[in-house]
C-alpha cells in the first residue's frame, strides 16, 4: 500500500516538472515546485512512517517547510520586487521541448529498469523518476533564459537527487541532508540577490546577456 | 586515544607551533615580542621534533603509532619513525632552529604585518615538513606535501610587491604541481588492488612484485626530483629561493629540497624492491648532469642568492650521484659498496643542509646590510662585518669540498665509493661510468672552489663599489649566533666525522636490508677506511695535527720578522686606487665562460654610440647566458602550450547557457553510455 | 717495514724529518733548475744557494700592508704553507713509507693542494689591485681544469696498484716491480703536464716575468713581502718538489728502500735523488724548448691533459 503511494507522489513530482516545461508565467513554474516539494517531502514521510526510520521524517518536515512554503515565498518575493512576470521565448520552442522532454524521461526511466529491483521495500519506478527528472532540469537549465526559471531549475534538479537518495539507498545520512538543505537555502537566497542586481544592470532577466560581461 | 610517546611529542610540537601563531598573532602590535613568539615558538617545536627523530635514528625498529584517532569512524593518523625519517628530522630540527634564530634577528626590519605573516607560514611549513617525514601512507603524506608547497610559496610571495617574488612563487607553484601530479599518479599505481594506502602495505616486496613497477619508479623520480631541483626540472629553484626572505632560502636549500631526496630513498630506493641496473643508471646520469650544469651556470651568477641557488642544484646532483652509485651497486649484489654510497648520499645531505644554510645565512646579513644582492655593487665587507665574513668563508670552504670541513668528507665518501666500485667490479657499465663521474665529481668540486673564490672575495675583500656596502655595519647576535652554530657543526663533522659516518652507514644497511655486518665502512673516532683491503683510509685529526704543526711553522718563520707590517696603499699604477679598478666578479670568471662556451651559449651585444666620426664616447657591452633547459625545452613548450590553449578557448563562448548545455550533454553521453552497456 | 707501527712518536718525528728534508731540498732544486735553464741559454747563471739566499733575505725585510686588505691577506700565505708543508707527509720520497700515510691517500693529497690555491687566490683578491684579482681568476682557472687531470693520473695509478693510500701504493708497485704498460706513460704525462700547470712553469706560465699579461701565478702574490713572499715562493718550491716526488714515486718505483737497512736507505735516497734530477731536468728541458702559450690556450693543454688521464684508466681497465 505504501509502495502505491509512494509512486503516486513521484509520478506527481514528474508531472509537475513536465508542466514547468510549458509554463510561461512565473508565477505558475513557483507554484508547480511548490507543489512537487510538497509531494516529495509527503513521500520521504511515508516512507519514514513505514519503515520506521526516524531520519527520513526529520528530513521530510525539513523539506515541507523550506522547500515547499519558504523558498517559493522568497521567489514569489523576488518576482514581485522585480516585476517581471513572464518568461520570455527560450532557446527551443515549447513543443520541440516537451518533445524531447518526453524522450528524457524515457530515456532515464529506462536506466532504472537496468537496476536491481525493489530496494528497501522502494520500488525502482521512483529511481526512474528521479533520473528523469535530473535530465529534464538540466535541459530546462540549459534552454530557458530568464535567472528565476533557471533557479528552479536547479532546485529541481536537487530534489531529484534527494529523491534517488530516498529511492535507492536507505536515505542520505541525516548530516549530509541537513548540509545540502543549508546549501539549498543558501544558494536561493543568493541567487535571489543576484536576480537583484542583474536586473539592475540589465533591466532584464535574461542571462544570456551576461555573455557581454566577458573579457 | 592511542598514543605513544614519540607521539605525544610530536603533538606537543604542532600544538607549540599553533600557540605560537596565534600568539604572534595577538601582540602583533609588540613587534619585538610577536617575533619572539612567533619564532621562538618555532624553535621550540623543531627541537621537539628533533628529539623525536634522534630517538629514532637511534632505535633500532620503526617508532610507529597514532596521532589521533577517531573510534566512531575508524579513522586515524598515524605516524611511523624510522631511521630514515629520524634523521631527516634532525637535518630539519638543525636547521629549523638556526633559522627561527636568526628570523628574530632578520625580521627586525620589516613591518609587523610582514613578521606576523612570515612567522606563521614558517610554522606552518615546518609542521607540513615534519608531516611528510613521519606520514605512515601516502594521504599523510601527500597532505603533508601540498601543505609544504603551499607554505613555501606563501613565504616565496612574501615581498609581492616584487615582480620577481611573484614570477618566483608561480613558477614554483606551477612546477611543483606537476611534480605533485606525478607524486599521486605513482601512488595510485602502488596502490591498485592494495589493501590500504600506509606504506606497510604499499611499498616494499608488493611493490616489488608489481608489472608496473618501471613506470612507477619513473613517476615518483620525476615527483621527487621537482622538488629536489633536478635538473630537467629545477627551473623553478633559481627564480624561488633568491625571491624569499634570506633565513627561508636556507631552509628551502637546507631542508626543502630535501624532501625531495627523502622520498626518492623512501620510495625508489628502498620501497620498489631490488632495483634494476637501468634505475641505478638513470639516477646516476641525472645527478651528474645537475651536478656539473649546476656549478657551470653558478659561475656566471652575480646575484649572491642566485648562486647559491645554483650550488644547491649542484649539491642535489652529487647526493644523487652517490644514490646512483648506491642503486646500481644494489643491483650488482654488492651491499657493502651500496651503503658505503648510500651513506655517502646521506652524509652530504646532512653536510649540504649545514653549509648551505650558513652560506645563505650569512649572505642575508650582507643583503640585509647593504641593500643589495649584486656582487658587484659589494666588497670590503670584510672589516665591516668580520664575523659574517669569517662565517662565510668558512660556508664557502665547506661547499668547495676543503679539508678539515664537513664538505671534503661527502666527497671523500662519494669518491671512494665511485673508485672502489670500478675497482671490484668488471661490469661494463660500472667501468666506463663510474671513472666518468669521477673526473666530473673532480671538476665540479674545482668548479665550485672557483666560483666561491669570486663570490667570497669580490663581496666581502678589498674596497666597496657601491653605496651600501660602503654603509653596512656588522649585525646583532641574534644572527650571528646561528650561523656561528652551524660553523662549529661543520668544523665538527670535518675534524671527527667517524661517528656519524659509520652511523649512516647503518642507516643505509637497514634501509636497503643488508645483512649486518656486510657494511661498507669501519670508522672510529680518528679515522675511516671503506672496507676492502687498505684501500685507502681517512684520519682528519692526525692531518690536521699535521697541518696545525705547519702553520705552528709558518708563525715562526714569519714573526722573525723584525719589523710589524708598514701599511700602504695598494699599488695603483702610479695614481689612487678606487673601487672602479678592482677586479669585478663578471672579469674573475670570464675565462671559464669562455672555455665552457659551447654549454653556455652566451649572447653577445657590442654596440658603440658616436657623438662624432671617428669617436666613441660610449660603448655598450651585453652578454646574456640563457640556460639550456630553459632556451630549449621550457620556453618551446610553454609557448606551445599557450597556443594550444589560445586554440580552444574557442569553447569559452562566455554564455551561460552553452555552458549549461556542455553539462547537459555531457551527462547525456554518460547515461547512453550506461544504457549501452546494459 | 709495517705501517701499522703505532709508535706515534716515531711516526711524529719521521714527519718532521721528511717535511725539514722537502724545506731544505726544495729551495736546492730551484737553483738547480735554474741554473740549468741559464746552461741551456748559454749563461753563467744564478749561484745554486741563490733560493736560499734569497729566502733568508726575505724573511729578514719588511712587510708591507695594503690599506684596503683584511686579515684575509695575512692568513693566506700561512694557510699556502702549512698546507704544502702538511703535505709532504702524506708522500713516499726514498722509502717506500709516508710517514702519514694513515692520514689519508691521494684524494687528501688533492684537497690540500686545493685548500692551498684556494687561500692564496681569495687572499689575492683582498689588496684591491687588478693584477691580484687577474691572477685569482687565472689561477683558480687553470686549476679547475688540472686538479681533474691530476685526480684521473693519481686515479689510474692506484687502481692498478689496489690502493688509493700513496705508502701503499708505493710498496705494491715496487714489489711488482716497473712494468711499462702504456697506461702508466700516458698517466705519467698527464700528470706531467699537471705538474707544468701547477708549479707554473713554462708553457703554463713563466715564473720569470712580470708582466701582467702573461703571468698568472706571480700575479696573484705580486702585492707580498717579507716573509709573507718568503712564505709563498717556498711553499711553491715545496709544491714542485711534491709533484717531482710523487711523479718519481708512483711511475718509478725502482730502488725505493723497503726496509730500514742502511744499504736500502742509502739506496733508496740515491735513487730518490737520480729519479728527482731527472725529472727535472725534463722539466728544464720543455722549459727551454718551449714559447708560453696565449692564457687562452692553456685550457686546450689541460683537456690533453685530461684526455691523456681518461685514456690512461681506460686503458688499464678494457
Amino acid at each position: 500500500m505504501v509502495q502505491d503511494f509512494v509512486i503516486l507522489c513521484a509520478a506527481g513530482m514528474l508531472v509537475s516538472v513536465l508542466l514547468m516545461v510549458g509554463q510561461k508565467a512565473l508565477v505558475v513554474a513557483i507554484r508547480l515546485y511548490g507543489v512537487q516539494s510538497l509531494l516529495l517531502g509527503v513521500l520521504a514521510g511515508a516512507l519514514g512512517l513505514a519503515g520506521h526510520r526516524s531520519h527520513l521524517l526529520v528530513t521530510a518536515v525539513l523539506t515541507l517547510v523550506l522547500k515547499a512554503a519558504l523558498i517559493p515565498w522568497f521567489l514569489l518575493r523576488v518576482i514581485d520586487r522585480v516585476g517581471i512576470r513572464r518568461e520570455i521565448q527560450p532557446y527551443l520552442n515549447v513543443p520541440a521541448s516537451l518533445i524531447l522532454c518526453l524522450g528524457l524521461t524515457v530515456v532515464g526511466y529506462r536506466l532504472s529498469v537496468g537496476m536491481a529491483a525493489a530496494r528497501q521495500g522502494v520500488p525502482h519506478q521512483v529511481v526512474g523518476v528521479a533520473l528523469s527528472m535530473v535530465l529534464v532540469g538540466l535541459f530546462l537549465m540549459a534552454t530557458r533564459r530568464k535567472a528565476i526559471t533557471q533557479i528552479l531549475a536547479l532546485l529541481t534538479l536537487e530534489n531529484a537527487v534527494f529523491l534517488a537518495a530516498v529511492g535507492a539507498t536507505v536515505g542520505m545520512p541525516l548530516v549530509v541532508e541537513l548540509g545540502i538543505s543549508f546549501d539549498v537555502i543558501l544558494a536561493v537566497l543568493v541567487l535571489g540577490t543576484l536576480v537583484n542586481r542583474i536586473v539592475d544592470r540589465f533591466e532584464s532577466m535574461d542571462t544570456s546577456r551576461l555573455s557581454s560581461l566577458r573579457g | 586515544m592511542g598514543t605513544s610517546e614519540p607521539g605525544a611529542w610530536l603533538l606537543l610540537a604542532g600544538a607549540t607551533r599553533l600557540a605560537a601563531s596565534a600568539a604572534g598573532l595577538a601582540c602583533r602590535r609588540r613587534p619585538g615580542l610577536a617575533r619572539a613568539a612567533v619564532f621562538g615558538g618555532a624553535a621550540i617545536a623543531s627541537a621537539l621534533t628533533g628529539g623525536v627523530g634522534l630517538l629514532g635514528l637511534g632505535a633500532l625498529a620503526p617508532l610507529r603509532g597514532r596521532l589521533v584517532a577517531h573510534e566512531a569512524s575508524g579513522q586515524s593518523l598515524g605516524y611511523s619513525v624510522d631511521a630514515l625519517s629520524g634523521f631527516f628530522l634532525v637535518v630539519l630540527a638543525i636547521l629549523g632552529i638556526a633559522v627561527a634564530v636568526y628570523g628574530v634577528g632578520y625580521f627586525a626590519r620589516s613591518t609587523p604585518g610582514r613578521v606576523v605573516f612570515v612567522g606563521v607560514a614558517l610554522n606552518v611549513l615546518l609542521g607540513a615538513v615534519e608531516t611528510v617525514l613521519v606520514a605512515d601512507g601516502a594521504i599523510g603524506f601527500l597532505l603533508g606535501w601540498e601543505l609544504m608547497t603551499l607554505a613555501t610559496a606563501a613565504l616565496v610571495a612574501t615581498e609581492h610587491e616584487e615582480p620577481a617574488a611573484r614570477r618566483g612563487a608561480f613558477l614554483y607553484l606551477a612546477l611543483s604541481h606537476v611534480g605533485t601530479g606525478g607524486l599521486v599518479a605513482g601512488f595510485f599505481l602502488l596502490a591498485a588492488g592494495a589493501p590500504s594506502v600506509a606504506f606497510a602495505d604499499i611499498l616494499g616486496p608488493r611493490a616489488a612484485a608489481l608489472p608496473s613497477r618501471d613506470a612507477a619508479f619513473l613517476l615518483f623520480l620525476a615527483g621527487f626530483g621537482v622538488k629536489a631541483g633536478v635538473i630537467p626540472l629545477h627551473v623553478w629553484l633559481p627564480e624561488a629561493h633568491p625571491a624569499a626572505p634570506s633565513p627561508i632560502s636556507a631552509l628551502m636549500s637546507g631542508v626543502l629540497i630535501k624532501t625531495g631526496i627523502y622520498g626518492v630513498f623512501r620510495v625508489c630506493v628502498a620501497g620498489l624492491g631490488l632495483p634494476p641496473l637501468a634505475w641505478g643508471g638513470v639516477v646516476f646520469a641525472l645527478g651528474a648532469v645537475s651536478m656539473l650544469l649546476g656549478v657551470l651556470y653558478a659561475l656566471t651568477q652575480h646575484d649572491l642568492k642566485r648562486l647559491l641557488a645554483y650550488h644547491s642544484i649542484e649539491n642535489v646532483g652529487i647526493i644523487l650521484v652517490a644514490a646512483g652509485v648506491g642503486m646500481v651497486a644494489l643491483s650488482l649484489g654488492r651491499p657493502g659498496l651500496a651503503t658505503l654510497a648510500l651513506g655517502a648520499s646521506l652524509l652530504h645531505v646532512l653536510n649540504h643542509a649545514l653549509f648551505k644554510g650558513l652560506l645563505f645565512l650569512g649572505a642575508g646579513a650582507v643583503v640585509a646590510e647593504s641593500g643589495t644582492r649584486n656582487i658587484e655593487h659589494l666588497g670590503g665587507l670584510a672589516r665591516r662585518m668580520p664575523w659574517t665574513a669569517g662565517f662565510f668563508l668558512l660556508g664557502a670552504m665547506a661547499i668547495s669540498g676543503l679539508p678539515f670541513l664537513n664538505g671534503f668528507v661527502s666527497e671523500w665518501l662519494v669518491f671512494q665509493s665511485l673508485l672502489l666500485g670500478f675497482h671490484s667490479s668488471s661490469d661494463t657499465f660500472v667501468r666506463v661510468v663510474f671513472p666518468i663521474g669521477g673526473a666530473l665529481l673532480g671538476l665540479t668540486t674545482a668548479l665550485a672552489a672557483a666560483c666561491f673564490v669570486k663570490a667570497f672575495g669580490v663581496t666581502f675583500l678589498a674596497l666597496p663599489r657601491g653605496k651600501g656596502a660602503a654603509e653596512a655595519r656588522e649585525t646583532g647576535p641574534l644572527m650571528l649566533a646561528p650561523q656561528a652554530g652551524l660553523a662549529l657543526l661543520c668544523l665538527a663533522i670535518g675534524l671527527v666525522p667517524g661517528p656519524i659516518v659509520s652511523r649512516l652507514v647503518g642507516l643505509a644497511g637497514s634501509l636497503v636490508g643488508a645483512p649486518p655486518g656486510t657494511g661498507g665502512l669501519e670508522a672510529s673516532l680518528f679515522r675511516i677506511a671503506p672496507v676492502a683491503g687498505r684501500f685507502d683510509t681517512l684520519s682528519l685529526p692526525l692531518a690536521a695535527a699535521a697541518f696545525a704543526v705547519s702553520l705552528g711553522l709558518a708563525a715562526v718563520l714569519a714573526a722573525r720578522a723584525a719589523f710589524a707590517r708598514r701599511p700602504a696603499a695598494t699599488w695603483g699604477c702610479g695614481g689612487e686606487l678606487t673601487a672602479e679598478a678592482e677586479y669585478t666578479a663578471t672579469a674573475f670568471s670570464k675565462p671559464l665562460m669562455m672555455i665552457f662556451g659551447a654549454i653556455y651559449r652566451p649572447t653577445r651585444e657590442v654596440s658603440t654610440l658616436e657623438t662624432a666620426p671617428y669617436y666613441a664616447s660610449e660603448v655598450r657591452y651585453r652578454s646574456e647566458v640563457e640556460p639550456t633547459f630553459e632556451r630549449f625545452v621550457y620556453r618551446p613548450l610553454t609557448r606551445g602550450l599557450l597556443t594550444l590553449a589560445g586554440r580552444l578557448r574557442v569553447i569559452q563562448a562566455g554564455s551561460l547557457h552553452a555552458y549549461l548545455g556542455y553539462v547537459m550533454a555531457l551527462l547525456l553521453f554518460l547515461v547512453v553510455l550506461l544504457w549501452w552497456r546494459g | 717495514m709495517s705501517p701499522s707501527t703505532t709508535n706515534v712518536g716515531a711516526l711524529a718525528l719521521a714527519a718532521v724529518a721528511q717535511a725539514v728534508a722537502f724545506l731544505l731540498l726544495a729551495p736546492v732544486l730551484r737553483g738547480l733548475v735554474r741554473k740549468a735553464k741559464a746552461a741551456f741559454q748559454i749563461r753563467e747563471g744564478p749561484r745554486l744557494l741563490q733560493p736560499f739566499f734569497d729566502l733568508v733575505k726575505l724573511l729578514g725585510k719588511e712587510r708591507m700592508r695594503s690599506t684596503t686588505a683584511s686579515w684575509v691577506f695575512a692568513a693566506g700565505p700561512r694557510v699556502y704553507f702549512a698546507s704544502m708543508v702538511a703535505a709532504t707527509a702524506l708522500v713516499p720520497a726514498a722509502v717506500a713509507f709516508a710517514p702519514l700515510e694513515a692520514a689519508g691517500g691521494v684524494l687528501l693529497l688533492v684537497a690540500l693542494l686545493a685548500l692551498g690555491r684556494f687561500a692564496l687566490a681569495t687572499a689575492a683578491l683582498d689588496t684591491g689591485s687588478p693584477f691580484g684579482g687577474m691572477g685569482a681568476s687565472r689561477e683558480m682557472t687553470v686549476g679547475a681544469l688540472a686538479e681533474p687531470a691530476l685526480m684521473l693520473a693519481l686515479f689510474t695509478a692506484g687502481l692498478s696498484a689496489g690502493s688509493l693510500n700513496l705508502g701503499e701504493l708505493v710498496r705494491r708497485s715496487a714489489e711488482r716491480g716497473v712494468s711499462i704498460h702504456p697506461s702508466a706513460v700516458l698517466a705519467a704525462a698527464a700528470l706531467f703536464i699537471v705538474l707544468l700547470a701547477e708549479g707554473g712553469r713554462v708553457p703554463v706560465d713563466n715564473p720569470a716575468t712580470h708582466l701582467e699579461l702573461t703571468m698568472i701565478h706571480e700575479a696573484m702574490v705580486l702585492e707580498y713581502s717579507g716573509a709573507d713572499l718568503a712564505l709563498v715562493e717556498w711553499g711553491s718550491a715545496v709544491k714542485e718538489l711534491l709533484f717531482l716526488t710523487l711523479l718519481a714515486g708512483l711511475f718509478l718505483p725502482i730502488g725505493v728502500a723497503t726496509s730500514l737497512a742502511p744499504t736500502a736507505l742509502a739506496v733508496g735516497l740515491a735513487a730518490f735523488a737520480a729519479k728527482v734530477l731527472a725529472l727535472a731536468f725534463l722539466v728544464v728541458l720543455v722549459e727551454s724548448t718551449n714559447a708560453k702559450l696565449r692564457f687562452f690556450r692553456v685550457p686546450e693543454l689541460m683537456a690533453v691533459a685530461l684526455g691523456l688521464g681518461f685514456l690512461a684508466l681506460a686503458m688499464r681497465f678494457f
